[in-house]
């Protein structure tokens, strides 16, 4: 047996003797964890408890039901009756493995059932209440809905892509009938959806003939008919304490499925949904106008970035082209090469996400005239070029016009990232330049006049990442330092 | 607490009879069979029973002996329990005649023993018996001494009644007890019987399923039955309180024991209940695996009847990692990370 397996068992059994000295009685074991279960009352209570282990235990909580309960359409509970615990970010100390923790989270979920989840904060993941979902080929798609308000109750047509995705497509109908008529030649090769407003939900679990009665008969098309002919894909919007959240159900004729219904989970694409998981600092950045000078292998990073983050303009300068060779240290990919360095970052960042910022272009900053128009008229300039003459530039105009301005680069070729305030804030003296090793440019592409960076992506995007957040510190008035940062990224 | 669940189930299993009771039922059968086709013993309406620890389920491997009740609802009360018992032996000479110019039968005491070669070296203790009022009158020991009284049915009601009464867990503690008998003592009295009927009598002493400080597994039950039996065991060899004889209420269980045999089982059987005691309080299971693996010792074949967990080395130290409560060992301690 490998140790791995003697571990197990040796948590499994820890796990049975402290059941035990609860007052538990092991009523199952075996070689399988979940081969495991046990039965007994919570501590000084008639609650009946069953303790069962899943096959993943220790690093999975086992699963705990109240066998006197009907925990069937509780928010807190799976299809299973088994009990939620914890949520993901407390599992992390594996709290379960304390039996005590066990015993007392039991009851506080029972105290709370009893006096209904007054201090409640809603989960908004429907489809995990239900044990059938529906695959294609072994994949659990994801139905994605760009606008509700197109949707909301009418009909439509539903088309998937190989990745998994599917989402209402082309027109939507008032009616069932309308729908068909429109769309002869593809309705029998589509899925046809319906989208339905459930509102505020009391539980989690929808029955089918709740949804069919929702559906209704008469003008809007007899759900029930249809169903005798095809299958029917129900998107819905409900809310939870007001928060409003989606999930989707295949209904069909055969009562197949759990309670005759699947599950397909279900997304928002709207821009604010895009853009939630951006920062905090997105209020701030949106307003702001960025100008980064160099958009190759820090610059290209640098600028997704600051997009991610929500940066409201970003003009971009660079007049290169990208080459096949650049691919593989930059945010493009090979479909954009042949077009401007600017050009196929915009497509990359644009093409990828809805929404985003407003981009301008421009080849060149060779001239004061400028560099004083970059200082002037945007929040911020970001040399990532990598070229001192270019920051030759950018410096001596700073200086004179009194602004601030970044360079992020790799320095060494790979040797050290490095952020600079320019000039530093505040008078602080500047970075240093120490510790450099020189470095062999052995290798040589046809095209090129300069022999090739050996720098490694990894340190180009570690660069960029710094770059963006010493960026997003000065544009939200919170410096990180006043003279930037230096970091070793180890030998080339 | 260690109640080591699945090895305590497995020792059950090493003690099973299995083979042993297959062969049993069919010693009995051909002894049952041998009787009834002896005209006097039909006429005397022969009934036989298997009775013993095998009747009682109670049985652990190996299963050297059975004993085969034999009544005899109309016998005379002119037989004598030597008469009876010769005729017995002449019956059963006739069906299992002596083999390799060995006899087969003997009569030892109240029975006429069979041996059965073939059953890996089974016999069976054919035990004649005559009705008297609500129970059965078999010869004494000394047949000439005439006959005494016996209820063997009787202790197994209350055995079946007692197991009920704790969700089948007491026929499974009893052989974990004569187990630990025949580890503790091997051939030396007092035998099986004796620490099955003090084992009975301890489970007076155990609190209800159910009720408050129930135990819940069978290393409880186990320690705490010997535990208790350390005491009545004691006072049975002291004769302060001698146990009762289940199968006959009200009469003293008579057991054959030298008072060196009495002295030896009694200072054992308390080592043996402080050390099971000990290792059910255990927070160690492999420690406690290895005192439980010593006072059940091993089978016939020189196997140890109880098993170490996987994890524990034979000398009873640890070698598996238990995985703990806490986020200590993770490099960011209790932050929340993100990935």
């Amino acid at each position: 047996m490998s140790d791995l397996k003697a571990s197990v068992d040796a948590t499994i059994r820890r796990f049975d003797n402290a059941l035990n000295a609860s007052g538990f009685e092991t009523m199952s074991h075996g070689d399988n964890p979940k081969d495991w279960q046990w039965q007994g009352n919570l501590p000084g209570s008639s609650e009946a408890v069953t303790v069962k282990l899943p096959e993943g235990f220790p690093f999975m909580p086992p699963r705990v039901t109240l066998p006197k309960r009907d925990t069937g359409n509780s928010w807190h509970a799976e299809s299973d009756g088994a009990l939620c615990l914890w949520d993901s970010h407390a599992s992390g100390s594996l709290p379960w493995l304390d039996h005590k923790q066990l015993l007392e989270r039991t009851q506080e979920w029972v105290t709370n059932e009893d006096e209904g989840w007054v201090k409640d904060s809603p989960d908004l993941d429907l489809e995990r209440y239900y044990s059938s979902w529906i695959d294609v080929d072994g994949k659990v798609p994801l139905l994605v809905v760009s606008d509700w308000d197109k949707i909301a109750e009418r009909w439509f047509m539903l088309r998937g892509d190989i990745s998994g995705r599917i989402e209402p497509e082309g027109r939507p109908r008032t009616s069932y009938m309308v729908l068909r008529s429109k769309n002869r030649t593809h309705i029998q090769r589509f899925m046809v959806g319906r989208a339905l407003n459930l509102g505020e939900l009391a539980g989690p679990r929808v029955t089918r003939e709740e949804l069919l009665q929702r559906l209704g008969t008469s003008r809007t098309g007899d759900a029930r008919e249809l169903l005798h002919k095809r299958q029917l894909v129900v998107v819905a919007r409900y809310t939870r304490q007001g928060l409003p959240a989606y999930v989707s159900f295949v209904l069909s004729s055969t009562q197949s499925g759990v309670d005759g219904i699947f599950v397909i989970p279900t997304a928002e694409s709207r821009p604010e949904v895009l853009t939630l998981r951006g920062g905090n600092n997105q209020d701030i950045l949106s307003k702001k106008r960025v100008a980064v000078v160099g958009v190759g292998a820090v610059g290209s990073f640098l600028v997704d970035q600051l997009a991610r983050s929500g940066v409201g303009h970003l003009h971009l300068v660079d007049y290169a082209k990208l080459r096949p060779g650049n691919v593989i240290r930059h945010l493009s990919g090979q479909q954009l090469v042949g077009a401007s360095k600017t050009d196929a970052v915009i497509a990359r960042i644009t093409g990828d996400r809805c929404g985003g910022p407003e981009f301008s272009t421009a080849p060149f900053t060779t001239t004061v005239d400028d560099t004083q128009s970059l200082l002037t008229e945007y929040d911020l300039v970001i040399n990532a070029t990598g070229d001192r003459l270019t920051q030759q530039l950018l410096q001596f105009s700073a200086e004179i016009l009194g602004k601030t301005f970044l360079q992020v680069c790799v320095e060494g070729h790979g040797q050290f990232a490095r952020v600079d305030v320019c000039p530093p804030l505040d008078g602080a003296p500047p970075l240093t330049s120490d510790g450099l090793l020189p470095v062999d440019l052995t290798l040589r592409e046809g095209g090129c006049g300069d022999p090739i960076s050996p720098t490694p992506p990894s340190v180009c995007i570690e660069a960029a990442c710094m770059g963006a957040r010493h960026a997003i510190g000065l544009l939200t008035a919170r410096p990180l330092h006043p003279a930037g940062e230096r970091r070793p990224m180890g030998p080339t | 607490m260690a109640v080591l669940t699945e090895q305590f189930d497995d020792a059950l299993t090493a003690i099973e009879p299995d083979a042993d009771a297959t062969n049993a039922k069919k010693a009995h059968e051909q002894v049952r069979d041998a009787l009834k086709a002896d005209p006097s013993f039909s006429q005397w309406g022969l009934e036989s029973i298997l009775i013993g620890s095998y009747m009682r389920h109670v049985s652990i491997k190996r299963v050297k002996d059975v004993d085969v009740f034999c009544k005899l609802l109309k016998l005379p009360s002119s037989y004598n329990p030597v008469e009876l018992l010769q005729h017995t032996q002449r019956v059963l000479d006739k069906a299992f005649p002596p083999r390799n110019g060995q006899p087969r039968t003997e009569i030892q005491g109240r029975s006429v023993k069979v041996e059965f070669p073939e059953y890996d070296e089974l016999h069976v203790d054919a035990v004649p018996a005559r009705p008297a009022d609500a129970v059965w009158e078999i010869p004494c020991k000394n047949p000439g001494d005439g006959w005494d009284q016996t209820n063997p049915e009787h202790f197994s009601i209350l055995s079946s009644l007692r197991n009920d009464e704790f969700g089948t867990i007491y026929v499974p503690v009893v052989k974990l007890v004569r187990q630990t008998r025949r580890a503790l003592l091997g051939l030396a009295k007092p035998g099986g019987l004796f620490v099955e009927v003090a084992a009975y009598h301890a489970f007076d002493a155990h609190p209800r399923p159910g009720g408050a400080g129930a135990y819940t597994s069978t290393a409880a039950y186990y320690a705490n039955t010997l535990r208790v039996m350390a005491d009545a065991i004691r006072n049975h060899a002291n004769g302060t309180q001698p146990l009762e004889n289940p199968a006959m209420p009200g009469q003293e269980l008579r057991v054959r024991a030298t008072d060196e045999e009495w002295a030896n089982i009694t200072t054992k059987w308390e080592e043996a209940s402080s050390k099971a005691m000990a290792a059910l309080a255990s927070q160690q299971d492999c420690p406690a695996a290895k005192t439980f693996r010593e006072l059940l010792g091993q089978d016939s074949l020189g196997s140890w009847v109880f098993p170490l967990p996987s994890g524990c080395n034979p000398d009873g130290t640890n070698r598996a990692v238990v995985v703990m409560p806490g986020a200590d060992r993770l490099p960011s301690k209790e932050s929340p990370t993100f990935g």
